[in-house]
């Protein structure tokens, strides 16, 4: 008796036991045919932007064509997404990986995993030519109760004006660097604040006239460092393994000439250079 | 049970049912897998497909809103960003077009096809128009406002129908979904359906089951119930699970109400953790243990057997108790008459098996204690009238006093002799607390006495007396067995003494028997008619006879005596006159041994003074008489060389001379007297004398004593007797030897060397004397001739015969020297037949060929070479000689015939000839068959039987045999007949008369009769004329020899008057007859 039902008991948990595994089994990673690495985008210039051929290029596209290509990841493909929905189709799975828009340090973010820096950026503000306002801060602005702030619409750059006490009307918000640099020449605005790279890029490529980087340019970090960025990948949490190898690539990738001269002509300059991979967190 | 079997087991039915219902739930399981894989794959599906479709209509739109603010002059739009914008719609689009996707965690594995895939296709390539047109934008070609509005509606309505289509594709997985679920549940239901007429028909089985279960364990209780003992059972810790038995049952007193109570409460508490750590036991092995104990019920005590058994799986035991109080009583009853009885037994045994009364009482004591368990035995002997006991042996646990207090007058005796006055059997079950045998009882460790008187003819001689733990003065079986056992007890005693009686007398009996066994003189007791009634060992020694042969049988027939008849009759006379008779006699033992012996023989007379036997007795006197002997022996013999001495030589000779004189016949005395035998005895001492005397002695005994009688006449003087002699010159020949004899140097156990010399004289009977002293006298005399002479000489007492001995001797030198020189020669005398007249053969015959002196012809040196044994040697030498010269012949290519050659007695005595002639013959290569041997009809009847024998020998050798001058001797035909011989020689002495003595013609053909009728061929010696040759060939002769052919030849001349060239023997002797050539 106890044999039949001891068989009877086996076939049953042997039949669940194997149904649990096919229906375990997650094969959302596994489709019927390779995938591409898609990499998420906001056209932020020098960062990532396109050429006017309808190509994706920029600093981050570039170096991830490089990087990819050194790790042997496969074909990429870029997916436009705006500024602001870049991290949510990260995790929704729209995308594998986060190319601009995000800095190490200054975005402490848990649900992801940021790459090592492939640059370092400094904060620099850009003010109407002969800076006649003379102002080299954001305090300076604040200081000034007429002057008016220019800036991207990101919370980040809201917080920083914030901090310094800027409010309300003399925030002036923009979609994007243009609409800022055309505020500062039409007098709209008295200064934009952005990364060194980025003015710097625009003011080689633009051909604007009558606006200037202020400098010196002192920036207000928390605790009054010099506001310094490292912009980085970002990819979710549990696609570590493709972290890790990126990470290496990187870091063997900043190290070599083929780097600055990558990079060079997206407003680069030696500065930029990542320093020890230290900071990845 | 067959229910609760059959429901503890599953049928082929059931099992196949249980299997069935699992695979149709796998199979559910499968299904139910299935659909939930279809239902996560359309999920999926369904949500990454319209997320795709979302996402790309919504930055379609974000694109045309751009395009909008484009076209409405807004400078803040990059037109790089309506590009973007459109990637992403349009990666969207192809995303849906090739199903992929992914979205939070969800992936789109689905293939695209029909309807679906050509609104995809549709609306990819709106969006790739519209890309197409913003680029041209972007390199500057202004397109026209309109178109790209155009286009984005396009893109819209392009959406819508994907969406449409989307809708539809993915209501047709829902339809599949559907019908997956329906299935499943129609197998849940009829898995349900199963599952529940499983439990059903379970349901119905335990149902039954247990019914016959509670119907058994109904039964099962009956059965315990109707028990007549208790049975309980108990859990580890005593409690009283459940009682049964029957309710009066004394060791259940109302099983029902124990029930629950613990036997920590029914019991005292040694007990009840008695009993706690049997069930214990019994759980910890699992096992049935069984156990006795005793309880105490109403003041009675009551004995129990129980059986205690754990019960399978539970910590529960069964206990099962027998009352088996009666039965153990009976029990020790039956083990108390059991030990008695084998104590009777036991007691008979000893009785069997006791030699003496000391053995008796020992083995009955210790008897008592092992086999009759008394603590302690004793037995005392006595008489009770005199009051005298004694302690006669003990056994078991004896206090150290116990001797001294059962023979105490004060205190143990007196019970011992009560019972012996009563004679009863006493048994006391205790003593009083002042009894002085209560302090001796109890240091046995027993508590009652048992006295047994034992009888000897109505008479109490002893008592067994024992303690035991337990005596019951009641017990009538008990007292009838000790009864029985003093009675066995008194009827051995009696037995033992009348015993000892009769082995007193078999004692004495046996005593005087072993005096007669043991004795060296023969003793026979016989009948009053002879027959031997009984014999000792002593008589079987001297007689030779068997002890069982000689009874029955009259001692006339063991007695083997050369006077037997004449003893016999005087003994039987002495009986008769006087009742007694002794006296010698010489008998031989039944191995012929001769004996002497004394006998003496008495008359047996029984109680009334009749005689009924007659007893023998012999005493062996043989060694008395061989004393005797031995000193008559000294009286006759010399004690130094043990030869007879002068007295018994005297009448040796004498005797001889005696036989001599009747025989016609002569004696010689020979007396040796050693030269100077006093300058040995002088010079080195007498016994270096008696040694050399010694040693003489010996030398002569070994050479002499056959020859003749040789004694020691004394001092240094030797005398030989010889008696049967023929010529005085043997005797001279004989003391030749004996001064040869001396010649060797006699060895002194000094190791000095000496050489001796003696003087001889002989004397002759009848010519010297004729009586012995006369003739000692004469040798004496001859003797001291000799020492005159110049000594080493001998001396005959007659001169003549000195003379003629001398001759003799010299003689004999020279052919000895002869014969060594080679002085010998052969001479051939051909054979002749009768019929043809041809060669035959020849004979061989020697001559001396001495150069100085040719005077010496064989009727002369023959004897003389025969009596030296010369004639060995030359015999050897002449048919050596002859077989070479046959062989040489015959190598030559000639016929010689037979060469026969004369045998002489002395060589025929001698032995050994048949090896030589064997030897002879194969060193010279000569045919045996070629080789004829010639005897003397005298020389044959000398060997008697042996000559048969002899001539076989011979004969074997392929020899030719004849008898040589027959008609001389004496020879008996029988006898001739036997012989296995070829031819007859007739003597020439018949021959020489013929034809002028008719008488001897009658005998020469009556010998050739003769000779033919014995198968044998004949021939004649001395044929010498032609009368002769005519006659015996008129006669039958075969052969013949003679000066008619030939004298004897050279071996030269022979073969060439009759072998170089042969020719007839008639011519030859015809020449013969006419040159006259007489030898």
């Amino acid at each position: 008796m106890r044999t039949t039902f001891v068989l009877a008991a086996a076939l049953i948990v042997a039949t669940a036991l194997t149904l649990l595994v096919v229906i375990g089994t997650d094969d959302s990673d596994a489709p019927g045919e390779a995938r591409t690495l898609r990499a998420l985008y906001a056209i932020d210039p020098p960062f990532a932007f396109l050429d006017r051929t309808g190509r994706v290029t920029g600093i981050a596209p570039e170096m991830l064509r490089v990087l990819t290509r050194e790790a042997g990841l496969g074909e990429v493909e870029f997916v436009h997404a705006d500024y602001g929905q870049l991290l949510h189709d990260l995790a929704m799975g729209r995308g594998d990986i986060v190319l601009n828009g995000a800095f190490v340090a200054s975005d402490p973010m848990p649900q992801v995993r940021f790459t090592t820096p492939f640059a370092r950026v400094s904060a620099a503000m850009l003010v109407a030519a002969g800076n006649p306002r003379g102002l080299h801060s954001l305090e300076d602005v604040a200081a000034r109760p007429d002057a008016v702030l220019a800036l991207i619409d990101e919370p980040v750059e809201l917080a920083r004006a914030e901090r310094a006490g800027l409010t309300g009307s003399r925030i002036q918000r923009h979609g994007d660097t243009l609409g800022a640099v055309v505020a500062i020449i039409e007098g709209r605005a008295d200064a934009f604040v952005l990364t060194d790279v980025s003015l710097r890029y625009m003011l080689a490529n633009s051909g604007f006239t009558g606006v200037e980087m202020a400098t010196p340019f002192v920036s207000s970090g928390p605790v009054g460092q010099p506001d310094k960025g490292h912009p980085a990948f970002v990819l979710r949490l549990q696609d570590e393994a493709l972290a890790g190898r990126l990470d290496q690539a990187i870091t063997a990738f900043v190290s070599s000439d083929g780097y600055i001269r990558l990079v060079m002509p997206f407003g680069v300059g030696t500065a930029n250079i990542p320093a020890a991979p230290s900071g990845t967190q | 049970m067959r229910h609760i079997a059959t429901a503890s087991s599953l049928s082929r039915t059931d099992t196949l049912f249980v299997l069935g219902l699992s695979l149709i739930l796998c199979f559910c399981m499968v299904l139910m897998a299935l659909s939930h894989l279809r239902w996560d794959e359309s999920t999926s599906a369904t949500l990454v497909a319209r997320d795709n479709l979302a996402q790309s209509r919504r930055f379609a739109l974000l694109a045309h809103i751009d395009t909008q603010r484009l076209l409405a002059g807004e400078t803040g739009v990059p037109r790089t960003r309506v590009i973007a914008r459109l990637d992403r719609a349009l990666l969207g689009a192809r995303d849906l077009s090739r199903g992929r996707g992914w979205i939070a965690g969800f992936a789109l594995g689905l293939p695209v096809a029909g309807e679906l895939e050509g609104a995809t296709a549709a609306y990819v390539a709106a969006l790739a128009d519209a890309r197409a047109l913003m680029e041209r934008q972007l390199d500057g070609f202004e397109a026209h406002g309109e178109a790209l509005l155009f286009a984005q509606r396009d893109v819209d309505m392009r959406a819508a129908a994907v969406e449409a289509a989307l809708l539809e594709h993915l209501s047709q997985q829902h339809q599949v979904l559907r019908r997956h679920d329906m299935i499943t549940l129609a197998l849940a239901c009829i898995l349900g359906l199963g599952g529940m007429f499983y439990l059903y028909v379970s349901h119905r089985r335990r149902d039954a089951a247990l019914a016959a279960l509670i119907e058994s364990e109904a039964r099962v209780r009956a059965f315990v119930d109707s028990l007549p003992e208790a049975a309980f059972m108990f859990d580890r810790q005593g409690r009283y699970i459940e009682a049964y038995g029957a309710s009066d049952a004394r060791a259940a007193t109302q099983p029902e109400t124990l029930v629950g109570r613990t036997l920590d409460e029914r019991f005292p508490a040694e007990l009840s953790a008695r009993f706690l750590a049997v069930i214990g036991d019994a759980l910890e092995h699992r096992r049935t243990r069984s156990y006795e104990y005793e309880l105490e019920e109403e003041g009675e005590v009551r004995m129990f057997d129980a059986r205690v058994s754990p019960v399978p799986g539970s910590d529960r035991v069964v206990w099962v108790a027998w009352d088996v109080t009666a039965r153990r009583q009976a029990e020790l009853h039956v083990r108390t008459l059991s030990r008695l009885y084998n104590f009777l037994g036991q007691v008979n045994q000893t009785i069997v098996w006791s030699a003496s009364e000391d053995e008796l009482f020992r083995r009955i004591c210790r008897v008592a204690v092992e086999s009759g368990g008394y603590r302690c035995a004793w037995l005392i002997s006595g008489d009770h009238e005199a009051g005298v006991l004694e302690l006669r042996a003990t056994a078991g646990v004896v206090p150290p006093d116990l001797p001294r207090f059962v023979r105490s007058p004060a205190e143990g005796a007196l019970l011992t002799l009560d019972v012996m006055r009563s004679g009863r059997v006493r048994r006391l079950a205790c003593f009083d607390d002042t009894d002085p045998w209560r302090r001796l009882v109890q240091a046995t460790g027993g508590a009652g006495y048992v006295g047994l008187p034992i009888r000897l003819n109505d008479r109490v001689v002893a008592v067994l007396g024992m303690l035991a733990r337990h005596v019951d003065p009641d017990d009538a079986d008990e007292a009838q067995l000790l009864e029985e056992v003093m009675l066995d007890l008194s009827f051995a005693i009696g037995r033992l003494r009348d015993e000892a009686q009769r082995r007193e007398v078999e004692q004495n009996a046996r005593l005087q028997a072993a005096a007669l066994r043991s004795t060296r003189d023969g003793i026979v007791v016989s009948t009053l008619d002879g027959a031997i009634v009984s014999v000792n060992q002593a008589f079987c020694t001297l007689s030779g006879h068997d002890g069982s042969d000689a009874i029955g049988r009259p001692l006339t027939d063991l007695l083997e005596m050369a006077d037997a008849p004449a003893i016999f009759a005087a003994i039987d006379a002495g009986l008769r006159s006087e009742g007694f008779w002794q006296g010698e006699i010489a008998a031989r033992r039944h191995d012929g041994d001769p004996w002497s012996g004394w006998l003496s023989c008495a008359v047996v007379r029984d109680d009334e003074d009749r005689v009924t036997h007659h007893v023998t007795v012999l005493t062996d006197i043989t060694q008395a008489r061989r004393t005797e002997e031995m000193l008559e022996h000294l009286a006759q013999y010399d004690p130094l060389t043990d030869l007879p001495n002068r007295l018994l030589m005297h009448a040796q000779l004498a005797h001889a001379v005696d036989v001599a004189a009747r025989q016609q016949r002569k004696v010689a005395v020979i007396l040796m007297d050693l030269d100077n035998f006093k300058t040995i005895n002088d010079g080195l001492g007498h016994a270096a004398g008696d040694e050399v005397l010694s040693a003489v002695a010996q030398r002569l005994r070994a050479r002499f004593d056959v020859v003749g009688t040789l004694g020691r006449q004394g001092g240094d003087e030797f005398m030989l007797v010889l008696g049967d002699l023929q010529h005085p010159g043997d005797a001279a020949r004989v003391a030749q030897d004996m001064l040869g004899c001396l010649s060797a140097p006699i060895h002194l156990g000094s190791g000095q060397d000496i050489y001796l010399q003696a003087s001889i004289g002989i004397s002759i009977f009848p010519e010297d004397g004729t009586r012995a002293e006369e003739l000692i006298r004469d040798a004496d005399t001859a003797m001291y001739q000799a020492k005159r002479s110049g000594r080493n000489a001998l001396r005959f007492y007659t001169d003549t015969l000195t003379v003629e001995a001398g001759q003799r001797l010299s003689l004999e030198t020279r052919l000895r020297r002869a014969l060594h020189a080679g002085h010998f020669e052969l001479r051939f005398q051909p054979l002749v037949s009768l019929s043809d007249e041809g060669l035959i053969g020849a004979e061989v015959l020697v001559r001396l060929v001495d150069g100085d002196r040719l005077d010496v012809g064989p009727a002369v040196f023959i004897p003389v070479m025969e009596s030296s044994g010369l004639i060995v040697e030359l015999g050897d030498w002449v048919r050596e000689r002859a077989c070479r010269q046959g062989r040489a012949w015959l190598d030559a290519g000639h016929a010689p015939g037979a060469l026969a050659v004369n045998l002489s007695v002395v060589e025929i005595r001698r032995g050994g000839l048949e090896e030589r002639l064997a030897q002879t013959l194969r060193d010279t290569g000569y045919p045996a068959s070629g080789l004829e041997l010639e005897m003397t009809e005298s020389s044959l009847m000398d060997q008697g039987e042996q000559a048969q024998l002899f001539l076989g020998a011979l004969k074997r050798l392929g020899l030719r045999l004849s008898i040589d001058d027959f008609g001389t001797g004496y020879s008996s035909l029988a006898y001739l007949k036997r012989l296995p011989v070829d031819k007859l020689k007739i003597d020439r002495s018949f021959i020489r008369d013929i034809p002028s003595d008719d008488s001897g013609m009658e005998l020469a053909a009556t010998i050739i009769a003769l000779g033919h009728n014995l198968g044998l061929t004949v021939l004649a010696e001395g044929v010498e004329t032609r009368a002769q040759f005519d006659f015996l060939k008129a006669r039958g002769c075969d052969a013949c020899q003679g000066y008619l052919f030939s004298k004897p030849l050279t071996a030269e001349e022979f073969e060439r008057r009759f072998l170089a060239s042969p020719r007839s023997a008639r011519g030859s002797a015809a020449a013969s007859e006419r040159g006259g050539e007489i030898a």
